[in-house]
């Protein structure tokens, strides 16, 4: 007979169960988890306050681990790591973890759901170190040390990732220049990699997939880093998907990228690039292992027209299909001579017109966001000044301009599937043109039929435009949904 | 004539008798008296509730009454509601034994009145600050239900967290 056995730790069942105490309906202990966590949620600004109220009893200690203590950890440094990873993260991972309590990692592990790093250590380079004259033996020490404390750092995280079943987000922020994860890190760890299992692979059970829902890599302040497998590879080496992989103040450069290869399995479904740059591009395109299978890119707080090329670089893995686009980027506006910023239509029309063509290497591109979107600001109204003596004087033969507003929005609605987003107005805004003032939230206020003449061009132009219109709070302000299938 | 009021029941049977704009500041009863009432109320309504005894209702029937002119910011903005501090005079209102103020507590969360709940929230929350896990038992009358190995152990555990 089959015999079963509940999933736990041995911790948790060797746990003393605590005494039943009953307390009366109108006691503290006794008020409804919501309201406890109304008030806890006061005490946040102290966290002392937080660590006391844990020790007076399971339940309140259960509360704050699960609400404020460990569902985000935040950890500045390798020394509060390591303080944190002494008692919650095992550093022996061998047999002697099966026979020994003390090795295992603690359960709040996994209650942890975002985990942010601040200023991980690096492991010093040769031709990083700087020689002081007659100082070599202090140096050496020193360097030791260092390398200790970064072995032991990247053990303890690898182990972390390996053991938290809940974490969604992992963040590493203010990365110093030098900061790398070493290359062959565990790299049969993975699932996916453990193809070459050879003999016992047949009989052996597959592990479950491990999917991380974000990564964020924030550069230190003040850098702009090349990024490299090695900024993810330990991270790579745990988990067979990432959902997102965010990177704030990199240089993606596709000479070094594209030339990289591994038989790692990277599997990242979107790839956020926030004030990154773009450079190096080869003669001859090769797509990038590591972007392999991005299916969707946003682009947030692009500065110029040179890092937009990163779109093809993205692409040429062929499964791009879903772009997002920062509006308020600066290299889509131009400075007018009153030192306000106007979008530039003559050299962005046409840009937009090439991505939303469908056509060539564009073909698979079935989604185009527009995130922070702000033109119906300028271009929401009919502006307060008499434009008739300058279009009298046309001639009726001259082709009309196409750096418009409304030609933009005709090119858009080339794609199968167009989502604005507005950008959020908090304060009130005046036309560049006329200089009519616009209220903050004035736009979302507007009815469906308001929209549907504001997005005349998109509509007409393209009767299989689906179209999504949000605020910048999510609300659904105007939506076409067409059943037109999306190639 | 006078204006039609709305009767509130206690648990234990007790009528209390209000003007619409007093019971509104309960979101619970402003919907119930909207949805059976589309036109406007035009008769007394009356309206039981069994959780809330009549010590707790009065009271919490005062606060309506004092704040009935008030207007409270909006429910979106957690923050702000976070950083205002109590008011002075729900400060005095709030200044009861414990069980009462969990009932009023307890009150304001079933008949939704926000406002009410976040001062009680608030003054609970400055009960704990400041105070040592004994002394929060000794306040609040609390069982220490941990083995001493256990307290320990969670001692060790949030060490990380003490300097953050």
């Amino acid at each position: 007979m089959k015999k079963y056995q509940l999933i736990g730790r041995r911790k948790a069942l060797s746990s003393q169960s605590s005494k039943e105490i009953r307390y009366p309906a109108a006691h503290l202990h006794s008020l409804p988890f919501e309201i406890l966590l109304e008030v806890l949620q006061h005490l946040t600004d102290d966290i002392n306050n937080l660590l006391s109220m844990a020790l007076v009893c399971h339940k309140f200690n259960s509360i704050i681990n699960k609400a404020f203590l460990y569902n985000t950890v935040t950890l500045n440094g390798s020394r509060k790591f390591s303080k944190f990873a002494i008692s919650h993260i095992p550093t022996v991972r061998s047999l002697a973890k099966k026979f020994s309590s003390q090795v295992e990692a603690s359960s709040k592990v996994n209650l942890i759901q975002t985990l942010i790093l601040i200023n991980p250590p690096t492991k010093e380079t040769q031709q990083s170190k700087t020689k002081i004259a007659g100082t070599y033996d202090i140096e050496s020490m020193s360097r030791r040390g260092q390398d200790t404390e970064y072995d032991s750092y990247v053990t303890s995280l690898t182990n972390f990732c390996k053991e938290s079943y809940s974490l969604k987000n992992l963040i590493l922020s203010e990365l110093p220049p030098q900061f790398a994860f070493p290359i062959d890190s565990d790299e049969g760890s993975s699932n996916s990699s453990g193809s070459n299992g050879g003999l016992f692979s047949s009989w052996k059970r597959e592990k479950p997939k491990r999917t991380l829902s974000t990564l964020v890599l924030k550069a230190q302040s003040g850098w702009s880093m090349p990024f490299k497998y090695s900024h993810i590879s330990t991270i790579i080496s745990v988990y067979d998907q990432i959902n997102e992989l965010i990177l704030q103040n990199f240089i993606v450069d596709e000479g070094r990228l594209s030339s990289y290869q591994t038989t790692q399995n990277i599997e990242i479904e979107t790839l956020t690039l926030k004030s990154c740059a773009y450079t190096n591009r080869p003669t001859k395109r090769v797509p990038s292992f590591i972007f392999k299978n991005v299916n969707h890119l946003k682009l947030l707080n692009v500065s110029s027209v040179k890092d937009l090329s990163v779109i093809d670089f993205v692409k040429s893995n062929n499964n791009l299909n879903k772009l997002t686009i920062d509006f308020n980027s600066s290299v889509f506006y131009e400075s007018t001579p009153n030192f306000e910023r106007a979008f530039n239509f003559t050299r962005f029309n046409s840009f937009f017109k090439l991505l939303c063509s469908g056509s060539g290497s564009y073909s698979n591109l079935n989604e185009i966001e527009l995130v922070n979107f702000s033109l119906w600001d300028e271009h929401g109204h009919r502006h307060n000044i008499d434009e008739v003596s300058k279009d009298s004087d046309q001639d009726d033969w001259v082709a009309p301009s196409t750096d418009t507003f409304e030609t933009l929005l005709s090119y858009l609605s080339n794609i199968p599937s167009l989502r604005i987003m507005l950008k959020d107005r908090t304060m009130e805004t005046s036309c560049i043109k006329c200089g009519a003032i616009q209220s903050p939230g004035i736009l979302e206020t507007l009815g469906y039929c308001s929209w549907e003449r504001l997005l005349s061009p998109v509509i007409k132009a393209n009767e299989k435009c689906k179209i999504r219109l949000l605020s910048f709070s999510g609300n659904v302000l105007f939506v076409r949904d067409t059943t037109a299938p999306i190639k | 004539m006078s204006q039609p009021k709305v009767i509130i029941v206690s648990s234990d049977d007790e009528k209390f008798p209000v003007d619409l704009k007093v019971a509104e500041k309960s979101i619970l009863i402003k919907n119930m008296v909207n949805d059976l009432n589309p036109d406007g109320l035009e008769e007394d309504f009356e309206l039981p509730t069994p959780n809330v005894r009549s010590t707790v209702l009065a009271k919490v029937l005062e606060w309506c009454e004092h704040h009935k002119d008030s207007i409270f910011s909006d429910d979106d903005d957690e923050d702000a509601k976070k950083s205002a501090p109590v008011d002075e005079w729900d400060k005095n209102f709030l200044s009861v034994d414990q069980e009462l103020l969990y009932e009023i507590m307890l009150a304001a969360n079933y008949l939704n009145i926000r406002p009410l709940l976040d001062s009680g929230c608030k003054i609970v929350a400055e009960m704990i600050r400041g105070k040592s896990p004994e002394e929060l038992r000794r306040t609040f009358n609390i069982v220490n239900d941990f083995m001493p190995e256990e307290e320990a152990a969670i001692r060790r555990e949030n060490e990380w967290a003490e300097d953050r």
